[in-house]
């Protein structure tokens, strides 16, 4: 019984290793990425620390590759390769019925797969909190909060996590306090589905400079907030989408589309996850006066020289 | 018009802020360097000073920090 199981293991380690790529940069620590689909590949952005260019090591050898989007707010970095492996896309569970894969529920085990330069790297472990979708601390929209528990090092940052049945599951990044976080599949493939379709990671401008505010207990309990402090708009960019919405320095922005925001983080995450040419509806204060303003998101550029 | 509140840390110099901007979009160390004009090495020196101004660990972290703090445009 116990020869099967082993077994039974090896077979699904075997099925996932052909998706686990080691990352390779000059003078740094290897870490690990997925081979997602197609010839996009994705790792964890914090850890490519600026790099463009990276080695991609897999099953079948070393091949150079581009870094196409860096998102620092997931964490999801997106690599471009077009020596692609060829392999079968990588079964993934999206969250949807047609993936068929089963959400990863509090104590299931899961299995992640990284590489070193040497060789595929595996970790056995079990989600150690399931919850729903949450906002992280670098102001990105994660679609499910997952964290595991396993004895991992560094070098499975990236690696891929899946289910015992060998559906992808989430992408492997270190978390507060030494947690290992999943990045959710439907997150990363948000991502690689923005790249794939503009060719880089458009990101959403305004034009808004904001700080933090802090409001006393009396004037939260009149605005009827029940977070501490409040975005205000410390300025403004001639001819961005904020000054034509016509926001003024000073005005506190209390919602985005209908969704409360407490501060300048969630005000930001709520930005991040619209996408350039869309319309909000913003919901402020002005001279303690609530109002009502909507303004569309532009597209960020370099600054012209 | 711009209100600015006083920090008690140090604020960002004007080159620094470009460059966060720059991290913040995602843009590589050598991306950045070729958008200024300076070395990819100068790029990462601001890299450092911004981590450290900001009491960061990690390049989301600062910029989430500098967010807050209005350093950077959203």
């Amino acid at each position: 019984m116990l020869q099967q199981w082993s077994r039974e293991r090896a077979q699904l380690v075997a099925a996932l290793t052909p998706y686990a790529v080691a990352i390779g940069r000059a003078r740094h620590r290897s870490l690990s990425g997925i081979q997602w689909r197609g010839p996009f590949i994705v790792t964890a952005a914090e850890a490519l620390a600026g790099s463009d260019q990276v080695l991609v090591v897999s099953e079948r050898g070393a091949r150079p590759a581009s870094v196409i989007a860096c998102d620092l707010a997931t964490d999801v970095a997106v690599l471009r390769s077009d020596g692609a492996d060829g392999a079968e896309p990588l079964p993934t569970n999206l969250g949807t019925s047609s993936a068929g894969g089963v959400e990863l529920e509090a104590g299931a085990g899961v299995i992640i797969v990284g590489r070193a330069q040497r060789g595929a790297l595996v970790g056995f472990g079990s989600v150690r909190l399931a919850g729903p979708a949450w906002r992280s601390r670098r102001g990105g929209s994660i679609a499910r909060r997952l964290e595991f528990s396993a004895q991992l090092d560094d070098r499975f940052e990236g690696a891929l996590v899946a289910d015992l049945t060998g559906v992808a599951a989430a992408m492997l990044v270190p978390g507060p306090r030494g947690s290992l976080l999943g990045i959710p599949a439907a997150t990363v493939e948000r991502i690689v589905g923005a790249v794939e379709q503009h060719g880089y990671l458009p990101r959403p401008y305004l034009g808004l400079r904001l700080q933090a505010l802090w409001l006393d207990e009396a004037t939260r309990e009149r605005w009827g907030r029940t977070a501490r402090s409040v975005a205000a708009v410390a300025g403004i960019e001639s001819g961005s989408p904020a000054e034509l919405a016509g926001l003024a320095p000073g005005d506190l922005l209390e919602a985005v589309d209908g969704v409360v925001v407490d501060d300048v983080e969630a005000f930001a995450a709520q930005i991040a996850q619209s996408s350039p040419g869309r319309a909000l509806e913003l919901r402020l204060r002005r001279g303690g006066q609530p109002q009502t303003l909507r303004i569309t998101v532009a597209e960020w550029r370099r600054p012209a020289h | 018009m711009n209100l600015v509140l006083e920090h008690r840390s140090a604020r960002l110099t004007a080159r620094e802020r470009e460059v966060l901007a720059l991290v913040a979009a995602g843009v590589s160390n050598k991306g950045i360097a070729r958008e200024l004009q300076v070395s990819p090495n100068t790029v990462k020196f601001h890299v450092a000073a911004i981590l450290e101004k900001l009491d960061a660990a990690t390049r989301a972290e600062a910029v989430v920090a500098a967010l807050r703090r209005g350093e950077i445009t959203l």
